[in-house]
C-alpha cells in the first residue's frame, strides 16, 4: 500500500469527536442521536465488523429535561444478587447522587446489547456542567444538533431588559401579587 | 405589533450574544441546517465532459445491470454470475444495460438506462462451473424428521476487460447494433 | 475399492457404521473437546449446525438489506435528504438503481450519490410532491441542472 494510500485509509477511519449539549433535552430522545454517533451509523461506510464510531461528548448532563411527571415516576432498578437485594430508584434521586448517570443509561439501552456495547460506550464521555477538561475539548470539532430548543427563563433575562420590554397592560394600583 | 416584534428581536440579540460558554466557539443550537450552493459555473459542461471523455484521464466505473442483479464494475473486475446463463467460456460480451457510468470528475446518469453506444462495458466469460455443494438440511426434534439435500448451483465467472465511454455525450450514437 | 492400509481394509468389510460416524466426525473436525470426539455429542452439534447454515443463508440476503439499508440512510443525511424521498424521486425520475448499487454508490462513489440525490430533490419540486410544510424538506446541495440539461428530461412525465 503507498503511502498516500495509507493515509487516505487513515484518515477515513479516523474519530471525530463531536460535542451534544443536553441542556433541556429528553435523555432518551437525544440517545438514539448519540447512538448513531457513537456506533458510527452517521458514516455511508458502517458495517458493523467496522469500527468506524466516533466519541461523543455530552456535556450540562445536569440540566437535562424529563417528560411529564417522569422525574417522580421513572424507577430504575438494581438488584445485588442477594435475597431482598432489590433496589428502585426514582430518577430524581439518582439524578442527585450522579448527574451523569441518566443520560448514560439511556444511550446505554438504546443500543443493542451485544459484545460491541462496552466498549462502545467508552467512547461517550459525560460532564455534568460545562467544565471539559481542555485536553477533550481540544478533540473536539463538531456539534451534534440539539433535538430540541432551549428555553430561556425570565429570570436569566436581564432586569432592565425585562424592564423595556413593551407591555400589553399594568396590573392595578390594588393588585396584590401572590 | 412592529414595537413588540421589535422587543423581541432585541430579546432574541441578548441571548444570541450574550450566551459565552463552552459552545460560543460552536454553532448555537438549532441553528437552520445550511444549504450549500455550488459556485457559479460559466464554462459549458458538456463541452467539458467531452474534453475529459477526450483525454480518458481517469479509469471509469459503471453500474451494469446482468441477469437481474446490479453490479458496479471496472477494469478489471471479477463477477460472479450465479444462475442458468447460456454463454460459454471464451465469450466476449457487452453488456449494455448500463444503469450508471462515472469517472473521477462526472458521472452519466441513465434512466433509467444511458444513452446506447454510449458507454461501452465489455466482458469475457472465463470459466464456467458448479459452486461449492451447499447441504440443504430441516430437522424437527422429537418428530422423527429429517431431510437432508445437496445442490450445487451453476457459476459463471466473467471478468470485466473494460469499462470505456466510447461515444461523445449528446451525439448521435454510432451505429451499434 | 482401493485401500492402501490394512485397517481400512477390515473396516470395509463390515457394516458401515464405521464411515457413518466418520461422516460426522469429519464435519465436526474443527470443533473442540468432547464435542468432536464423542459420537453422541458430535452428532447432536453437526445437525444444529448444519440447520443454522441453511437457515442462514436466507437470513444473510435479508442482513445485507439491512446493511444497505443503513448505509443509504447515512448518506442520505449528509445531504439532508430522507432515503423514501430519494427513493421517490429517483423512482420518479426513471432512475431505477437498488438498494445494493445505492448503498455502493454512496460508500465508493460519494459525488455521484450527490448528485443523484440533488437529481432526486430537483425531481420532487418539479412533480411539487414535497409538501414545504415538512421539516425533512430536503436542503442539500443545489446542482445547476441546467447546466447539463437534465431539466427538459426531468421535466418529462414518466410512461
Amino acid at each position: 500500500m503507498s503511502a498516500a494510500k495509507r493515509v487516505q485509509q487513515w484518515a477515513t477511519f479516523a474519530r471525530t469527536w463531536h460535542i451534544f449539549d443536553c441542556k433541556w433535552q429528553d435523555p432518551y430522545e437525544s440517545a438514539n442521536v448519540i447512538k448513531k454517533y457513537l456506533m458510527g451509523l452517521h458514516k455511508p461506510i458502517y458495517h458493523p465488523m467496522n469500527d468506524c464510531g466516533d466519541v461523543v461528548v455530552c456535556i450540562n448532563s445536569r440540566e437535562i429535561a424529563l417528560r411529564g411527571d417522569e422525574w417522580r415516576k421513572r424507577a430504575y432498578f438494581h438488584h445485588t444478587g442477594y435475597p431482598g437485594g432489590a433496589t428502585w430508584t426514582l430518577a430524581w434521586e439518582l439524578h442527585n447522587k450522579d448527574p451523569t448517570m441518566i443520560i448514560k443509561k439511556a444511550v446505554y439501552r438504546a443500543m443493542k446489547g451485544n459484545l460491541q456495547r462496552r466498549h462502545t460506550m467508552e467512547r461517550l464521555l459525560i460532564y455534568p456542567g460545562e467544565t471539559v477538561p481542555e485536553d477533550v475539548l481540544q478533540n473536539v470539532t463538531n456539534q451534534i444538533r440539539q433535538t430540541r430548543l432551549v428555553p430561556t427563563r425570565l429570570d436569566q433575562i436581564p432586569e432592565e431588559v425585562s424592564k423595556a420590554y413593551p407591555k400589553v397592560m399594568d396590573y392595578p394600583e390594588d393588585y396584590i401579587l401572590k | 405589533m412592529a414595537l413588540i416584534r421589535a422587543g423581541l428581536q432585541r430579546l432574541a440579540n441578548v441571548f444570541n450574544g450574550g450566551q459565552a460558554g463552552v459552545l460560543s466557539r460552536f454553532v448555537t443550537s438549532l441553528s437552520p441546517v445550511e444549504s450549500k450552493t455550488v459556485p457559479e459555473t460559466t464554462k459549458d459542461v458538456i463541452a467539458e465532459c467531452n474534453n475529459l471523455i477526450e483525454k480518458n484521464a481517469s479509469r471509469n466505473f459503471a453500474i451494469v445491470h446482468l441477469l437481474g442483479k446490479q453490479w458496479r464494475v471496472t477494469d478489471g473486475d471479477l463477477l460472479v454470475v450465479e444462475g442458468y446463463w447460456p454463454p460459454s467460456i471464451g465469450d466476449k460480451i457487452r453488456l449494455d444495460k448500463v444503469l450508471v457510468a462515472g469517472t473521477k470528475d462526472f458521472s452519466l446518469i441513465g434512466r433509467p438506462l444511458v444513452q446506447p453506444g454510449l458507454v461501452d462495458v465489455t466482458a469475457t466469460v472465463i470459466s464456467k462451473g458448479l459452486s461449492h455443494t451447499r447441504t440443504h438440511f430441516k430437522k424437527k426434534r422429537r418428530k422423527q424428521f429429517m431431510r437432508i439435500n445437496f445442490y450445487r448451483s451453476p457459476q459463471t465467472i466473467l471478468r470485466i476487460n473494460s469499462v470505456e465511454i466510447a461515444n461523445k455525450i449528446n451525439e448521435a450514437p454510432k451505429n451499434v447494433f | 475399492m482401493v485401500f492402501l492400509t490394512i485397517a481400512n481394509w477390515v473396516r470395509s468389510r463390515g457394516p458401515d457404521e464405521f464411515w457413518r460416524k466418520r461422516r460426522m466426525f469429519r464435519l465436526a473436525a474443527h470443533y473442540i473437546g468432547r464435542r468432536r470426539n464423542c459420537y453422541s455429542v458430535t452428532v447432536r452439534n453437526v445437525h444444529r449446525a448444519l440447520v443454522y447454515a441453511t437457515k442462514a443463508r436466507k437470513l444473510k440476503k435479508q442482513d445485507m438489506i439491512d446493511l444497505w439499508s443503513t448505509r443509504i440512510t447515512a448518506a442520505c443525511e449528509q445531504h439532508n435528504i430522507t432515503p423514501c424521498t430519494l427513493k421517490q424521486g429517483l423512482d420518479r425520475a426513471n432512475i431505477m438503481l437498488d438498494r445494493k448499487s445505492l448503498s455502493d454508490l454512496a460508500c465508493w462513489e460519494p459525488r455521484t450519490f450527490e448528485c443523484l440525490a440533488a437529481v432526486a430533490k430537483q425531481k420532487m419540486e418539479y412533480d411539487g410532491a414535497i409538501d414545504y410544510t415538512d421539516k425533512k424538506y430536503p436542503t442539500g446541495v443545489n446542482l445547476k441542472l441546467q447546466d447539463v440539461m437534465l431539466e427538459a428530461w426531468l421535466k418529462e412525465k414518466k410512461q
